[in-house]
């Protein structure tokens, strides 16, 4: 299996976007001593596995989503022994390596077997929080007693791993133990396949200090501007004074001098997971229409919605999938602003991504899947009646400052039980006023 | 928000009575314990006494002197448990405010 680079190598990065793992304070349940286990690349490495004749041969993924201006988004090593770098075009990759072999991403076989990894590592542990594709913390706190020091505790994970991923995928894992996700990670990031990184305690001040400020998982605006103050490590970052931090990043700065110093320990999470409603459509022939995507997507999300596993909850998160003509599969999905149980809803946003990444080829099955719910709730809301002026004409009827029927029906009513209108709106009043109290101020609806 | 004054082009401006508008933001009085310079050191807040760590910034309002006259000494505060916060002293009063702004 050949070393494999892909865009950001350390930050915490989910699915190509960067951003910080959950943040919780110690105070909250989890455990604290955390297991990191990281499979880089994990979706090129999945298509080698698939595809073991292009282990030797100059191999990039593209990255998901449709286009003209495509771009790379995991490259192999040999790939990138010929210049060829994540996040370049196609044509710029294939002019510096002409052998070079694109691969069309297949999202829903990497989320089978990042479930399939989860599940493994549940043997091990209760409490197993996923943080993106391939890198999931383990929570070790209390499990010495059953599987013994924590170089066991390794093993024992690793060969978890064995019974769902191949050998090769497996020697690739890279596995840190600190206390904390965010040391934990540091040293999984630091580890080399088959070498864990195991950070005691007592040492992880004075391993965290030789890392540089990029491993801290804060917005990456900040980690620029410390760099371009010359503050490029974390030992140099763990000796500025805390109230030079704070005025300059705010409670961002506090945090990051927590981690930079060990102190602040971020507790492994149990995972809650509902168990997801999925529900699918063969095409007789592949579909390549939109209208036709669109008609099965309707047809599929009134038989999810009339699942009895779904009543009693609405929908919170949804994705919709397809197995493309010719292999491969194609996923989109969302989490809407509020749960809802109405179809349209639901199928507003999908079709909406759909628009903007649609599937590069036609759609031999289509399955929707809801995997995040929220509370039932068959209230209304002041603003999405369906009269005019509601939600479902987008106000496009009223003019600038008009009331809404459904909502002067609704003042009317509290001011018959309260004797007054208990409802304003904030209105400008001088924005550029020096005096900040001068710039907005409330109406009365009624006023 | 709207803003007043900005209805849209062909419809009936209605005039707000200033009355029915009530202020928003408006300063709290504070009470401070002032260091060297009459500078803030300790803020008495609802959650109890916070030290000031630094002071980031200081500016000055001198508004209004043709009616009734405004002069304020701001100051931009980090607080010791990391909030930040506007206080002001009114120069004519003499009185500390917290401002949200």
């Amino acid at each position: 299996m050949p070393q494999l680079c892909q865009e950001h190598p350390l930050p915490l990065e989910v699915e190509g976007k960067r951003e910080p793992f959950p943040l919780f304070s110690t105070s909250l349940p989890g455990s604290r001593q955390a297991l990191c286990v990281w499979l880089p690349t994990f979706e090129l490495r999945l298509e080698l596995v698939r595809a073991p004749e292009l282990d030797a041969t100059s191999v990039a993924l593209l990255s998901p989503g449709e286009g003209t201006r495509r771009t790379l988004w995991q490259v192999s090593e040999r790939g990138a022994e010929a210049g060829v770098r994540p996040g370049q075009l196609i044509a710029q990759a294939i002019s510096l390596c002409p052998s070079l072999t694109l691969l069309e991403p297949d999202p829903a076989h990497y989320d089978a077997a990042h479930e399939e990894m989860v599940e493994a590592l549940m043997e091990l542990s209760p409490v197993v929080e996923p943080a993106g594709r391939g890198r999931i913390f383990v929570g070790m706190d209390g499990m010495e007693r059953l599987h013994g020091a924590p170089s066991r505790q390794v093993s024992l994970a690793l060969q978890a791993l064995f019974q769902v991923f191949p050998a090769p995928l497996v020697a690739a894992t890279r596995v840190g133990r600190a206390s904390g996700k965010f040391g934990a990670w540091v040293a999984a990031a630091r580890a080399e396949p088959g070498r864990p990184v195991l950070v005691s305690d007592s040492k992880l001040p004075s391993f965290l200090a030789s890392c540089p400020v990029s491993v801290l998982p804060v917005d990456p605006v900040i980690v620029h501007r410390l760099e371009r103050l010359g503050v490029t490590t974390l030992k140099k970052l763990a000796s500025l004074p805390e109230p030079a931090l704070v005025g300059q990043f705010g409670p961002e700065g506090r945090k990051a001098l927590q981690w930079a110093k060990g102190r602040r320990i971020d507790p492994v999470r149990p995972l809650h997971r509902p168990r997801p409603i999925r529900v699918s459509l063969d095409f007789p022939v592949p579909a390549g229409r939109t209208e036709a995507i669109h008609g099965a997507l309707h047809r599929l999300l009134e038989k999810a919605l009339s699942r009895p596993a779904r009543r009693g909850r609405s929908v919170h998160g949804a994705r919709l999938r397809a197995r493309l003509e010719g292999g491969g599969s194609w996923s989109t999905e969302v989490i809407l602003r509020e749960p809802t149980a109405r179809k349209e809803s639901i199928a507003f946003p999908l079709k909406a991504r759909m628009a903007l990444s649609p599937p590069p080829r036609a759609v031999e099955r289509l399955a929707v899947e809801f995997f995040q719910f929220g509370p039932a709730s068959s209230q209304t809301g002041l603003f999405d009646r369906k009269e005019e002026g509601g939600r479902e004409s987008g106000g496009m009827g009223l003019e600038e400052g008009a009331i809404p029927p459904s909502l002067r029906e609704a003042v009317k009513e509290l001011k018959l039980k309260l004797g007054h209108s208990p409802l304003y709106r904030v209105v400008e009043v001088d924005p550029w006023s020096r005096i900040p109290e001068r710039r907005h101020a409330l109406l009365n609806f009624e006023a | 928000m709207t803003t007043m004054g900005s209805a849209r082009k062909g419809a009936p401006k209605r005039a707000l009575d200033p009355r029915a508008l009530q202020p928003l933001n408006t300063p709290r009085p504070l009470r401070v314990r002032e260091g060297g310079g009459g500078r803030p050191r300790f803020l008495y807040l609802k959650g109890g006494v916070r030290k000031v760590q630094q002071i980031l910034e200081i500016w000055q309002v001198d508004d209004e002197w043709w009616r009734d006259p405004i002069s304020r000494r701001y100051a931009r505060l980090v607080l010791e448990d990391g909030r930040i916060v506007t206080v002001y002293r009114d120069l004519l009063s003499r009185r500390w405010y917290l401002q949200k702004e």
